[in-house]
């Protein structure tokens, strides 16, 4: 399987933990994109009606991954877009790692959406990402 | 790690627990409260006490449970000269905080009429993920009320003359600078002045029973002052804007920690030297997004107060909804504090904890002044909020700090896991409570059963001496974003 992601119910009390898996850091990216994007609507729900080029530079991957996610909530914020497909590539080169993204999904509509919580922010409490056996791990925590 | 008794409903863990603890932690709960205390708390503060600067000890409040870089409920004041700042002690959703309102409405005037004004309510105050405000803003005007907070409400006319004063530090804070805020703040900030939000925030209209006052005298100053009097409660914070600041600056932080050569244990504790150009300019846009956090308290007023308007159909002077108060309690703030015999200027923060300042303090207003700082508490929107009032003790014990509501006890997933939105509507409505909730997920996680017991939180409070309780106010209807 490329990527999936579960929330993880015992490490926070007041906001929501997840993990996203991967094969590859970009479908590692993509889980988490669906988790965070999963606390404030259903998924189903969402449209395919705006197309978006999404372009993030970070030092690592650790930065990478939050500046991605905290752009996703920006951007909810911004221009109440929210998306659910993701088609995400990641290159690496001297000076860090580079996210290229086409996105896809739609203003929201709360009144033909099934609401969740609005995420405020991505913490750094707890933030990890890994490999296990070749495939990418990621722990995130948001701020409800 | 050691826990010591060191006095009635106050538990210390001394500097020997932990390497680098530079100042014992202090836990104010109740013999049973403490028992339930998760160890995350327990890390988290000790944690705090090992950042520069810092003086006396560090504190979590009897409602505290387990955060992010400080825990919820956790209090410390740092020297402004050799001290730290940290967005970690402060929270994403700068000012988050508590207004309670008083009517002249009764409990028999409201009954009849609770679900059109709870409609007419959900229409007025934009709520839940998506939600946009009434009001649109340009950049120029924003910067505006990101300086001036509630005093450029009140030149917009959203208030009353009475307002600003019974605000925390007037819902102005001088020294606000939009030029530390970052475009994409200010661009997030423009849509969303006037609305709630989601998770834990929340509108309700409450009651005040006769049995339900506990201290008359103080309660008629505030103006609870006749027989179930209806209140209105709102529990909202800095919105979007408040939490790029956040977002932008853990990142500056990050890097500054390198640059002074500080390291914690946990990034979400990211510091900077209060003097140093980072930290300074973190003050400043944090106090932007207070500003903008009282400012956005204030529209929801307005427009709360025109809702009791078209539905009771009484002018502003008959409804008589005048603030009690408005409290923030995600913020630091520079305040003067006899610190062991010594007058002496500290930044405290405040984590999910509330200034609780006690008689006589000049930031009160004169009409407080002699009683001590209203402290409004939230609980959990089946079980009711309380008004408590600041005392001498908390000036000694917790840099003027008490409680800022119930304290979760489980997490989001197992509230939803025990009890699912539709019935919990269902049975808040069967107990008396008009209910208009954004999401339903989002109003099991907040249901009552996910909360420490209220009543006995308050009592923990009451008991060490840092507020008294003053009245409770119980739902009758609750908004939920």
């Amino acid at each position: 399987m490329g990527y999936s992601y579960k929330y993880l119910p015992d490490i926070v009390i007041a906001d929501v933990a997840f993990v996203a898996y991967g094969d590859t850091p970009a479908e590692m990216f993509r889980a988490a994109a669906l988790a965070t994007t999963a606390v404030m609507v259903k998924l189903e729900d969402i449209h395919l009606v705006v197309r978006r080029e999404m372009t993030i530079r970070a030092a690592n991957l650790e930065d990478l991954l939050y500046q991605w996610l905290s752009e996703l909530v920006y951007v909810k914020d911004l221009e109440n877009l929210i998306f659910s497909e993701f088609d995400i590539s990641i290159t690496r080169d001297k000076n860090g790692q580079q996210l290229t993204a086409t996105v896809g999904g739609e203003e929201i509509d709360p009144h033909r959406y099934e609401l969740g919580q609005d995420v405020k922010a991505v913490t750094y409490h707890l933030f990890e990402i890994k490999e296990v056996n070749g495939r990418y791990e990621a722990r995130v925590v948001l701020d409800i | 790690m050691k826990l010591e008794k060191i006095g009635h409903g106050i538990w210390e863990i001394p500097v020997s627990e932990k390497q680098g603890m530079r100042v014992p932690a202090r836990i104010l709960s109740s013999d049973s409260l403490i028992q339930s205390l998760d160890q995350g708390v327990i890390n988290q503060i000790t944690n705090v006490a090992t950042l520069p600067g810092i003086v006396r000890h560090a504190l979590c409040m009897p409602d505290g449970h387990w955060g992010y870089g400080f825990p919820i409920g956790g209090v410390a004041a740092f020297d402004p000269d050799d001290g730290i700042i940290s967005p970690g002690g402060i929270g994403f959703d700068i000012n988050c905080g508590i207004r309670l309102l008083r009517t002249n409405i009764t409990l028999d005037e409201a009954a009849p009429k609770m679900k059109e004004l709870m409609d007419e309510l959900f229409k007025a105050v934009p709520c839940g993920v998506g939600s946009k405000g009434l009001i649109r803003l340009d950049e120029k005007e924003l910067k505006k009320a990101l300086v001036d907070g509630v005093d450029w409400c009140m030149n917009q006319g959203y208030g009353s003359p009475g307002d600003p004063e019974r605000i925390e530090e007037g819902g102005h804070i001088k020294g606000a600078n939009p030029d530390n805020v970052s475009p994409k703040a200010l661009k997030r900030g423009l849509q969303q002045l006037g609305t709630l939000g989601s998770g834990n925030h929340f509108l309700e209209i409450q009651v005040v029973k006769p049995n339900n006052v506990y201290d008359a005298e103080s309660a008629a100053v505030f103006g609870l002052d006749r027989p179930n009097q209806i209140t209105v409660m709102l529990h909202c914070g800095s919105r979007g804007f408040g939490h790029q600041i956040g977002t932008d600056y853990l990142q500056i932080f990050g890097k500054a920690m390198r640059k002074y050569g500080i390291s914690t244990d946990d990034r979400e504790l990211a510091c900077a030297p209060f003097t140093s150009p980072e930290g300074q300019e973190y003050f400043s846009a944090m106090k932007c997004a207070a500003n903008s956090a009282f400012a956005n308290r204030q529209v929801i007023t307005h427009r709360i107060r025109q809702a009791f308007a078209t539905v009771f159909g009484k002018s502003d002077n008959e409804l008589g909804m005048n603030v009690v108060y408005d409290v923030a309690h995600n913020i630091a703030k520079l305040e003067n504090h006899n610190v062991d015999g010594r007058d002496r200027k500290i930044l405290v923060h405040r984590k999910g904890a509330t200034r609780a300042f006690g008689p006589g303090q000049k930031e009160l207003p004169e009409i407080y002044r002699h009683v001590g700082q209203p402290v409004i508490v939230g609980g959990s929107m089946e079980t009711g909020s309380f008004l408590l009032v600041g005392t001498d003790r908390a000036m000694h014990e917790t840099f003027g700090s008490t409680l800022h509501g119930a304290g979760r006890t489980l997490s989001r997933s197992k509230a939803k896991k025990m009890v699912r939105g539709s019935e919990l509507l269902k049975k808040m409505q069967g107990n008396g409570i008009v209910v208009r909730a954004a999401s339903m997920a989002g109003l099991a996680e907040e249901a009552g059963l996910a909360y420490k017991n209220i009543v006995e939180v308050v009592e923990a409070v009451k008991d060490v001496g840092i507020s008294r309780p003053v009245a409770q106010m119980l739902p009758i209807g609750c908004i939920k974003g």
